[in-house]
């Protein structure tokens, strides 16, 4: 008889979501699904008010990573304004993105994440947290708290919130970093470094040990990556254009500007989740699953342009590239999580380089001007991945239509693709009628998801465009009733 | 090193959560016109892992929230003790962050808990009425933590 395995809620992600397993009549897995629940539909509320209010109203979507959602916002109002950014505020942009890079990674890394393998996944999932993580190796668990409060503390002396400041607005930022708070930033950076470089010795060894299963089974597939990059292929996180790798290296498309975005990716909505399902167009689906965030922006960059972390870039595809590629692309959604520790030490050191720079961050730091065009996309690098903001506005400024492009859903299709992987090697198939999951197997499906450390707060949205299933079976799966809307 | 720190609790859009900080900046007012010693004061929407730091560097701390109660109940000065807690997401409870600072840098700050009675939390910014009724108790117990404090 066939059945449904389900695990919820799902633990140390932000937000609430489900994972469903459907096993077919001999046992086997039929599908494997992650079900995001929370529905939020914050484009159609943002309709009507005016687009120089986006920064705060979609910062306060949640408090994870406002000030993406600030950046992407700001930087619509720039082009809706046509203004030319100063030089100076321009870099005290790139230093916030940093600094939300740092503590986001470091909140996703030693928080949330490695609690399952410093503690194990067999470990008591009543102590599989934090505090297993302090009594295990405090030492880490110091480290770890430090990356987030240095990332933190410099989000609030730039912006004088850690969250839902009003600093980053179109055509610039509010106000300058003073002399003090640059001084007091530059003097935590050698802890934050030895926080960094502590994390990757503990985890790197790892990868070849006693995770090395683990690395080739939570979604080690192959799929196109898209990120942002310089001109010259440095990896960015704010700035230049998006480029499109695939998993042999090849760049597939380079160049692409966000102004273009719908010509390039396409928004799949599925019955059974409120998370859209992104698609690289011109691959259609399933073809043109890609993936963002840290793992994406590695594999896409050709450099990351600082020493430190071009060093531990080689490393990352020394270590994981895959052998189809020649080494220069990772293939592993695992190795996400080692990806988050090479861009803390990539972020560490541009933050380093800008506040030895301090007349770089001095002179005007707004410019202003009319409304200038009706439409315009902005673009950001999260922590996440890649973020998207599409306005269109009447004269006045009043928004006509959003869309808002979130990195989790556009690893939506990755995510699911990851737990039918763990599924399908994890777990004993088939399953006798009435065998039960073990926790520890259920926990690996959970973090499967948590490789991309997902943020769903932000993600759910289209009201209007959802197509709703609902289904009445029986306890046996015998579907009684079913209502479509489409 | 920063003696005592004031924490209020709550999102001031959601009406009644903003108790927290409404009386976080009160705090402040009161010291600086009392030129009592150094309590530096924030506001929060929840509390998160970093300011374990930050507590196991202080002699005291006062948590301000705002609390889903029975009607009838009044504000209420509550001593803590740091406790384990399971950390599943980003935010924690005042005893857990307090036993995070414990854990981590061996030692955790003299700490109470002002707990405000409660009754609205939907969207807005104003208080509901039974809460405004509670805040001179609120603002008493404030003062005597204060007082406290410094005697």
């Amino acid at each position: 008889m066939s059945r449904t395995i389900t695990v919820t809620p799902l633990t140390r992600i932000e937000g609430h979501a489900r994972i469903t397993l459907t096993v077919d009549d001999a046992g086997q897995l039929s599908h494997a699904r992650f079900h995001v629940e929370d529905f939020r539909g914050f484009e159609a509320f943002c309709e009507g008010r005016l687009f120089s209010e986006m920064g705060a109203i979609t910062a306060r979507i949640c408090g994870i990573c406002p000030v993406s959602h600030q950046l992407a916002a700001a930087r619509c109002g720039d082009k809706l304004l046509a203004l030319e950014v100063p030089a100076a505020a321009q870099r005290l942009r790139l230093l916030v993105n940093l600094a939300q890079i740092c503590q986001s990674h470091a909140l996703s890394f030693f928080h949330l994440s490695s609690p399952d393998w410093l503690l194990g996944w067999q470990s008591d999932p009543a102590r599989r947290n934090l505090f297993g993580l302090i009594a295990a190796d405090p030492e880490l668990a110091r480290a770890g708290i430090g990356l987030r409060r240095f990332g933190q503390e410099l989000i609030e002396r730039l912006a004088g919130r850690r969250l839902h400041a009003r600093w980053l607005v179109p055509g610039g930022v509010l106000s300058a970093l003073s002399s003090d708070d640059r001084l007091a930033i530059l003097a935590q950076l050698p802890a934050a470094r030895a926080a960094a470089a502590l994390a990757l010795d503990r985890f790197v060894p790892l990868l070849d040990g006693v995770l090395s299963k683990e690395l080739v089974s939570f979604g080690t597939f192959e799929s196109l990556f898209m990120a942002l990059v310089h001109p010259d292929g440095r990896w960015s996180c704010l700035g230049g254009s998006l480029r499109v790798v695939d998993s042999s290296g090849v760049v597939v498309a380079d160049g692409l500007l966000e102004d273009n975005y719908a010509n390039f990716l396409a928004e799949l909505s599925l019955g059974w989740t409120y998370l859209k399902s992104p698609y690289y167009r011109p691959w259609g689906h399933p073809a043109g699953i890609y993936r963002v965030g840290p793992l994406a922006r590695l594999n896409v960059c050709s450099t990351i342009g600082t020493p430190h972390a071009d060093r531990e870039l080689q490393r990352f595809r020394t270590c994981h590239g895959s052998a189809a590629s020649g080494g220069r692309i990772v293939t592993a959604s695992f190795a996400y999580h080692h990806a988050r520790l090479v861009e803390i030490v990539a972020v560490l050191e541009a933050i380093e380089a800008l506040l030895q720079e301090p007349a770089a961050l001095e002179g005007p730091l707004q410019a202003h001007g009319p409304l200038a065009v009706r439409e315009a996309v902005g673009v950001s690098e999260a922590p996440r991945g890649t973020l998207f903001h599409h306005y269109r506005v009447d004269r006045d400024g009043v928004l006509e239509h959003v869309n808002l492009l979130i990195a989790t859903g556009q690893n939506n299709l990755a995510m699911n693709r990851t737990i039918e992987q763990i599924a399908r090697t994890w777990i004993p198939w088939p399953l006798q009628p009435g065998q039960l999951i073990d926790e520890p197997l259920l926990n690996r499906l959970e973090a499967g998801i948590r490789c991309f450390d997902p943020c769903l707060s932000c993600s759910t949205h289209a009201l209007g465009q959802m197509p709703l299933r609902v289904e009445l079976r029986t306890s046996n799966g015998q579907l009684l009733a079913q209502g479509v809307r489409s | 090193m920063q003696a005592a720190l004031v924490i209020g609790i709550g999102n001031p859009l959601r009406s009644d959560d903003g108790a927290g900080a409404l009386l976080a900046e009160q705090a402040a007012v009161i010291t600086a016109a009392d030129a009592q010693g150094p309590v530096a004061v924030r506001s929060v929407q929840q509390l998160t892992p970093e300011l374990a730091a930050e507590l196991a560097a202080l002699e005291a701390v006062l948590f301000i929230d705002a609390w889903e109660a029975p009607e009838g109940l009044e504000p209420a000065l509550i001593p803590l003790r740091p406790q384990p807690a399971r950390l599943q997401s980003h935010r924690l409870e005042p005893c857990a962050l307090l036993g995070l600072a414990q854990a981590l840098y061996g030692r955790a700050p003299r700490a109470h808990l002002l707990r405000v009675p409660a009754q609205a939390f939907g969207h807005g910014i104003s208080l509901s009425s039974s809460l405004q009724q509670a805040l001179p108790k609120a603002r008493v117990l404030l003062k005597q933590w204060l007082r406290e404090l410094h005697a």
